[in-house]
């Protein structure tokens, strides 16, 4: 064999690995964006407030290529705390989110969850946990209601009972909680969400502008 | 300046290569071009096949809810008494059986006031709304309000459907307003089966443009979200490609009816277009590799025929530096090896021509050399013979004798068995008899030496070498001389170089007859030898080269010397 056949050779097998090998490379390709996995915590009863709190997550996690790793639990300890984060630290999630730890997370007063990338959505427990998801005025006011509205409160407002109450986005929420582990958890920047009660009156009732936020 | 010689070996590859790459883009970029017109064209009538779907869904939604308004109107209202107690049953009956999607069943006056309702908690001040205005200015149609919210067993949407009636109260014709308000899951129901992601979803809007459904309402109403296809939604009635915040978008509206409400389809076309992107490089990669493979056989093709015309090329050169040795590979393909075999054969015969030139050449100097070498005068041995006789007839018998010696030995080795070349002793032996043979003619006018480092006799030269030189020097140099003439033969090395100088003290030579001598071909006497000093001069040069050959140097008065250069060759056995 002469040197410029050898040559040819060399140059089309060269051909055909660079072919095969973007093939391969091609057919593991996935045009999807890498996903990141997040944890959510929330207790095993749920309520509409946290029903409406992973309605906003869900919604955020839909359109984000974000996978949610949910766990339900009753009634944990400190130290089953620690090991739960520390499991979705193995699983590879950038951060947890916390619902309502005071409906199951059984500490002490003194209890300091010192870890990374860990959003509470709480308003009783901030103390405990570094970064917290919260409504701003919620303990400000006297009418303060989780939405949607109950047929009382409803009634009441058409009927002039109660001039307004202040209502919770709980949507909003989890949205926005999610939406700072997405966007800062990473970069270990998290900080706290504030979000503000919507004053809801008759006349907001009437206008439509809140209606999807107020039925169940 | 001078022009740069392209190969064409480079040139069609790299013309060929470039037309290869060329069209193997322009197929892709057609390809691109065509498989987007055509995705693009699929896409849209996925979406517009979507929006027929959804939009007839919720339009037989909307004639089940006027069919229900016809069926309270016609079959019960138009033809009961509303005074009759029958009448408010009927009513409530349809109203039980259609209570997952009804909340409720009203009547108001023409002044808007309440008359029937299957809830207790009528409404007030109708005449402020919407639907009842409409309804009562148009009489034939069902007219659709805006949605509300309204308390059951928990906070629900409603829209209420109303239509214009006339009733029947004690026999007496009423005109008045009927009004079904319905709840909006069944609407919604039929909008959420269809995708609910950002790049993929559909809205309702009523016929002001403001969203009735949306699957990011609650987004939408807490400001998380803004839908800004909603401007452009009015404007999309030819063109259904919308582009918006550096996306594209598919966009198709379709009217629900008499509704005015529009039901929106919404995607992403650069969502689509990325999900096709495998397709794109699925034959990006088939047309690079059919690229390099077009363009590799190119190459190949081409350095077969381009080849053998180079190296033709490089030989066809090399023979015309002289090289006549050389042979062109017979390989190529067709014409190109014959072109290459006939170069061969030409160059063949050339050669031939050439070699007989030389052999001719060969001989014909050959000849010259032994012209040259038998160019010895006759008048020579006549004066020689000459002399032998005078010494014989004046009774000089031995001097006759010595005589006749010496000339038997310069004829022996002047004659050498034919050979061209013989030892250096040899020739110094023939330049001695010459000598001696001369003094004896010339009755000792002179005298001579040889000088030889007996190490160099053993060395070959051309014969006959030596005696021209001796001539020049007796007949230039030793004529007028009397009786203190010195002719000495000196023979020594110097730089690798035999030198063998012929030093006489005799008149000397102006430098005009040594170059005279040198170059012409002029013998010193008639009475000598023959053998000008030109022709041993171009005898040496012939056999050892331009560097070797004859030098004279003279001064009048004084003397002359020559000097002769050739090479330490020694005689080797033949066997």
């Amino acid at each position: 064999m002469t040197n410029s056949r050898r040559k040819h050779l060399i140059m089309l097998m060269l051909i055909g690995l660079i072919a095969i090998c973007s093939t391969l490379l091609m057919l593991k390709r996935n045009n999807e964006p890498d996903i990141t996995t997040i944890a959510v915590v929330l207790p095993q009863k749920e309520t509409i407030a946290t029903s409406r709190i992973m309605d906003g997550i869900r919604d955020y996690v839909l359109n984000n290529s974000i996978e949610l790793d949910v766990l339900y639990v009753e009634e944990i300890t400190e130290d089953d705390m620690n090991q739960i984060l520390s499991e979705e630290t193995k699983n590879n999630a950038i951060g947890t989110i916390i619902i309502y730890p005071e409906k199951y997370l059984k500490c002490d007063e003194d209890y300091r969850l010192i870890s990374e990338n860990i959003i509470a959505i709480t308003e009783f427990m901030q103390n405990q946990f570094g970064v917290c998801a919260y409504f701003s005025n919620s303990s400000k006011e006297k009418e303060v209601y989780d939405a949607p509205l109950s047929t009382e409160i409803f009634q009441e407002i058409i009927n002039g009972i109660i001039t307004y109450i202040h209502l919770n986005n709980t949507y909003a929420l989890g949205y926005k909680t999610i939406e700072m582990m997405d966007l800062n958890g990473k970069k270990g920047k998290l900080s706290n969400v504030e979000i503000k009660s919507v004053k809801v009156d008759k006349q907001v009732i009437e206008s439509g502008d809140f209606d999807e936020l107020l039925v169940e | 300046m001078r022009k740069r010689r392209v190969s064409v070996r480079i040139l069609l590859p790299l013309i060929m290569s470039i037309s290869i790459a060329v069209c193997i883009l322009t197929c892709m970029l057609l390809f691109s071009h065509y498989l987007s017109v055509f995705i693009v064209d699929s896409a849209e009538k996925e979406v517009k096949k979507q929006k027929e779907a959804l939009a007839q869904g919720i339009e037989q939604e909307i004639e089940d809810i006027s069919d229900l308004i016809n069926t309270i109107y016609y079959q019960n209202i138009k033809i009961n008494d509303f005074s009759d107690e029958e009448f408010s049953k009927l009513l409530c009956n349809i109203f039980n059986d259609n209570s997952d999607r009804v909340y409720s069943i009203s009547i108001y006056d023409i002044d808007g006031n309440c008359i029937f309702n299957t809830r207790k908690d009528n409404e007030k001040n109708v005449v402020n709304k919407v639907w009842f205005n409409n309804s009562v200015e148009n009489i034939e149609s069902i007219q659709f309000g805006d949605d509300e919210l309204v308390c059951n067993t928990s906070v629900k949407r409603v829209i209420p459907v109303s239509k214009y009636i006339e009733y029947a109260r004690s026999n007496r014709m009423n005109q008045g307003v009927l009004c079904v308000t319905f709840y909006t899951d069944y609407i919604e129901q039929i909008l959420n089966n269809y995708g609910s992601t950002l790049n993929e979803y559909c809205y309702l809007v009523d016929a002001n443009n403001e969203l009735l459904y949306h699957p990011y309402m609650r987004a939408i109403e807490s400001d998380l979200y803004e839908e800004k296809t909603l401007e452009k939604v009015q404007n999309i009635e030819k063109n259904n490609i919308v582009r918006n915040e550096g996306t594209n978008w598919i966009i198709y509206k379709q009217q629900l009816g008499y509704t005015g409400w529009n039901v929106v389809v919404v995607n992403s076309l650069s969502y689509i277009k990325n999900d096709n992107l495998n397709i794109y490089y699925v034959v990006w990669l088939i047309l690079l590799i059919i690229g390099a493979v077009l363009i590799t056989l190119d190459v190949v093709l081409l350095k077969n025929f381009t080849d053998p015309i180079y190296k033709l090329l490089r030989t066809m050169e090399s023979f015309g530096r002289g090289n006549y040795e050389i042979k062109a590979d017979e390989n190529g393909i067709g014409e190109l090896k014959v072109l290459s075999e006939q170069f061969n054969v030409m160059a063949e015969k050339l050669q031939k021509q050439m070699d007989e030139i030389r052999r001719n050449e060969h001989e014909k100097r050959k000849m010259e050399k032994k012209l040259l070498q038998s160019q010895i005068n006759p008048h020579f041995l006549y004066n020689t013979l000459d002399s032998i006789i005078w010494m014989i007839q004046s009774g000089e018998y031995c001097g006759a004798e010595q005589m006749v010696s010496l000339l038997a030995k310069f004829f022996r080795i002047s004659l050498s068995q034919g050979k061209d070349i013989i030892p250096l002793k040899k020739e110094l032996e023939h330049a001695t008899s010459y000598l001696a043979i001369q003094n004896i003619r010339f009755k000792d006018k002179f005298e001579f030496h040889v000088h030889a480092d007996s190490e160099l006799t053993k060395y070959l030269c051309p014969k006959l070498i030596i005696q021209p030189l001796l001539e020049n020097a007796i007949y230039h140099g030793m004529e007028g001389m009397y009786d203190d003439g010195e002719i000495d033969i000196n023979v020594y090395e110097k730089d690798g170089i035999i030198n063998i100088d012929v030093v006489d003290n005799g008149l000397g030579m102006t430098e005009d007859k040594i170059d005279y001598i040198m170059h012409n071909k002029v013998v010193s006497s008639k009475r000598g030898s023959g053998i000008g000093v030109r022709n041993v001069n171009e005898r040496i040069r012939l056999i050892y080269g331009e560097q070797y050959g004859i030098s004279m140097i003279s001064e009048l008065d004084e003397g002359t010397t020559a000097k002769i250069m050739i090479p330490m060759l020694e005689e080797v056995d033949d066997k």
